[in-house]
């Protein structure tokens, strides 16, 4: 059955229209990432609404052609411009610009680019083996255990998307869970933050929340006068050269894929990461670590090899739990349900060829993205060169038909707007996006469970501490406050 | 502007958010109460999650506020607010970023609804590059007349759906 499937999904991919639109999402995707500033979440966000009335399948497949194009793009101004085109790519530029600073611009875009497919087709392995394993285990998940799930997905990505301040990104995720509860409630139908609108009581939709929250601040922030950095020539590669590189350092593929794939299956936490860690795994294990930094060929393959193992790895939590492994992940979840697909436990029983579908297209995607990064690598230069202030205005008008294609109401332009504003604000001081998107997306599972929970228990909050499941998310959750906040520092001194 | 400045600023909005849904909640509860719902048990009524967390979010406000006062009081924040506000009015950056947003407002709240697509999109996509001076003004009207004929003909068209 499950080759039947993989078959299935091939042949859906060669068909000369998906074929196509991979390519065009897969293009598309490689340029907004490395243009500095159009992040691959916003490439997804922007998608998903003009995606709207395609074929389920065309829509996919150009959904996750742009999730790894745009995650791979950003490797190719971090190596020419020293400016990360995404944050994924941040740890590639500490190499990479060097590299091309010493005139290997064209090899350096070749390492990444060939380590960049690597690192997703190795993650697909992760995505085939674990998802089914993870949807068997959630199926033992009732209500409690979904929405403790819920809020621990929240509460991880608030701590790790705002370093040093676990506060703020909480904060953003309970403001996230407040938006969730605008409009009719699913157990009463009770109209909560309505006030008598009619739009507002048939919820606030996910896709213009999205869009305004991750599109909008880049938009207005490219209206500032910045001069962009000097970018270099990309030189001629051969391939020979950096494939022998590349697979001469296949335990740094190999290790940076796994560390890609882990970190992507945490909540919330984003590709970003991943590089960064493969990075700093493959030079503490180095023997030359002070190469580091200095144009190393192992440097630029582990950061984009971990980065690009964090798609698989982030889409794992997506596809079992419902829980997005990362920003852009989380777009997609929110892209797959208004496809018409339910992410989670039953996933495997109610649409069991999704997930190798889902495993082909990503292959089909890594594999395009390899070949069009490297034939696009010639007019970087002129991309990169493209006016900001030209540019982000055309953004901001798909960003509005983006919004407008959901309902066909031009209320979802105005919460675009609005939440466009929020996100400004919240950018600005420091505040994480991520969890607050995170909040939107589970605030309806944590909220419906949890008054399902309490309903069966007569109010009681008991079955919380009386199932073992619940117990073991209760424990998480209180040492990941209590080592966030520095309390438990402060009760270890106390003891010694 | 300082990240404690900026800090203070947004935990006095969240601080009047936090308390605004908490008190919310409690209302949803109390009307929740009454018939037609008639629930009044409060953990299962519609308004607990909001409450609980609005409370939440009052506390890690307030947390957050107690933080960004902590080593230079309540006031030197208030003052050092004022005296960025004024040099916020003068800041070239701001005022392009805020023009920005009216115009883009401008096109988002009115312009749409009122006149046909294309021609709101050609004119708000004109004035935005004509006010950040993106390039020459012939340039720019070009620009933007392609810009939406093509998004135009690829939605209207190829994907057969309509625009606002």
């Amino acid at each position: 059955m499950v080759f039947e499937y993989l078959m299935q999904a091939v042949f859906t991919l060669l068909s000369p229209v998906n074929l196509l639109v991979l390519m065009l999402a897969v293009g598309s995707g490689l340029i907004m990432g490395m243009l500095p500033g159009l992040s691959a979440t916003m490439a997804i966000a922007l998608l998903t609404g003009l995606t709207y009335n395609l074929p389920t399948q065309t829509a996919l497949i150009s959904l996750l052609g742009v999730y790894v194009g745009s995650i791979s793009g950003g490797c190719q101004s971090a190596i020419l411009l020293n400016i990360p085109g995404t944050p994924a790519s941040a740890a590639t530029a500490l190499d990479g610009f060097p590299l091309a600073k010493r005139g290997e611009g064209g090899h350096a875009i070749l390492i990444a680019t060939t380590s960049s497919a690597l690192g997703t087709l190795i993650s697909v392995i992760f995505v085939l083996t674990l998802t089914p394993f993870l949807t068997r285990l959630a199926l033992k998940f009732a209500s409690w255990e979904f929405f403790l799930i819920s809020i621990f997905g929240i509460l991880i990505c608030g701590a790790l998307t705002a370093p040093g301040n676990a506060l703020k990104g909480w904060i953003s995720g309970i403001l996230g869970l407040l938006v969730a509860m605008v409009g009719l409630d699913t157990v009463d139908t009770f109209a909560r933050f309505s006030y008598g609108n009619v739009n507002l009581m048939s919820n606030i939709q996910l896709i213009p929340v999205m869009i305004g929250l991750f599109g909008f601040p880049e938009i207005v922030k490219s209206f500032k006068r910045e001069g962009s950095g000097e970018s270099l020539k990309v030189t001629k590669f051969q391939f020979k050269r950096g494939l022998t590189s590349v697979f001469g350092n296949w335990v740094a593929v190999i290790r940076s894929s796994i560390i890609g794939v882990l970190v992507g299956i945490i909540p919330g936490v984003g590709e970003d990461t991943g590089g960064w860690l493969s990075y700093w795994a493959s030079k503490s294990r180095s023997k030359d670590p002070d190469s580091f930094g200095e144009g190393s060929e192992v440097g630029i393959i582990s950061a984009e090899t971990g980065n690009n193992a964090c798609v698989g790895g982030a889409l794992i939590p997506v596809l079992s739990l419902a829980v997005p492994g990362s920003a852009p992940a989380a777009v997609l979840l929110a892209a797959f349900l208004m496809h018409g697909y339910r992410p989670g436990p039953l996933l495997m029983t109610e649409s069991p060829s999704f997930v190798y579908s889902v495993s082909v297209y990503l292959i089909g995607a890594s594999l395009m993205m390899w070949v069009l990064a490297l034939i696009i690598s010639r007019g970087t230069v002129r991309i990169l060169g493209i006016n900001k202030k030209i540019l982000m205005p055309v953004v901001f008008l798909l960003c509005v038909v983006g919004s407008y294609l959901i309902n066909y109401t031009y209320f979802d332009i105005k919460v675009m707007f609005v939440f466009g504003l929020i996100g400004l604000a919240l950018t600005s001081a420091n505040f994480p996006a991520a969890p607050f998107l995170l909040g939107v997306i589970l605030g309806p599972m944590a909220d419906s469970n949890l008054r399902r929970g309490l309903r069966l228990s007569d109010g009681s909050l008991m079955p919380l501490v009386q199932r073992p499941i619940c117990i073991l998310f209760l424990v998480v959750i209180v040492f990941m406050i209590l080592g966030q906040t520095g309390l438990l520092k402060k009760l270890k001194r106390k003891r010694s | 502007m300082e990240m404690k400045q900026k800090d203070f600023n947004i935990s006095l909005v969240l601080v009047g958010l936090g308390l605004y849904s908490t008190i919310e909640g409690i209302r949803m509860y109390r009307k929740a109460a009454r018939p037609p719902y008639n629930i009044e048990q409060f953990s299962i009524s519609p308004g607990f999650l909001p409450t609980i967390l609005g409370a939440l979010l009052l506390i890690l406000s307030i947390t957050l506020f107690v933080k960004s006062i902590k080593g230079c009081g309540f006031r030197s924040q208030v003052s050092a607010l004022l005296s960025w506000s004024k040099q916020a009015i003068h800041d070239t950056d701001i005022r392009l970023m805020v023009i920005g947003m009216l115009i883009m407002g401008i096109y988002a709240y009115f312009l749409i609804g009122l006149l046909p697509y294309w021609l709101s999109s050609v004119l708000f996509l004109t004035a935005l590059m004509a006010f950040l001076r993106a390039t020459k003004l012939w340039k720019i009207i070009l620009i933007s007349t392609l810009s939406v004929a093509l998004v135009i003909v690829l939605f209207q068209v190829v994907f057969n759906v309509s625009l606002p």
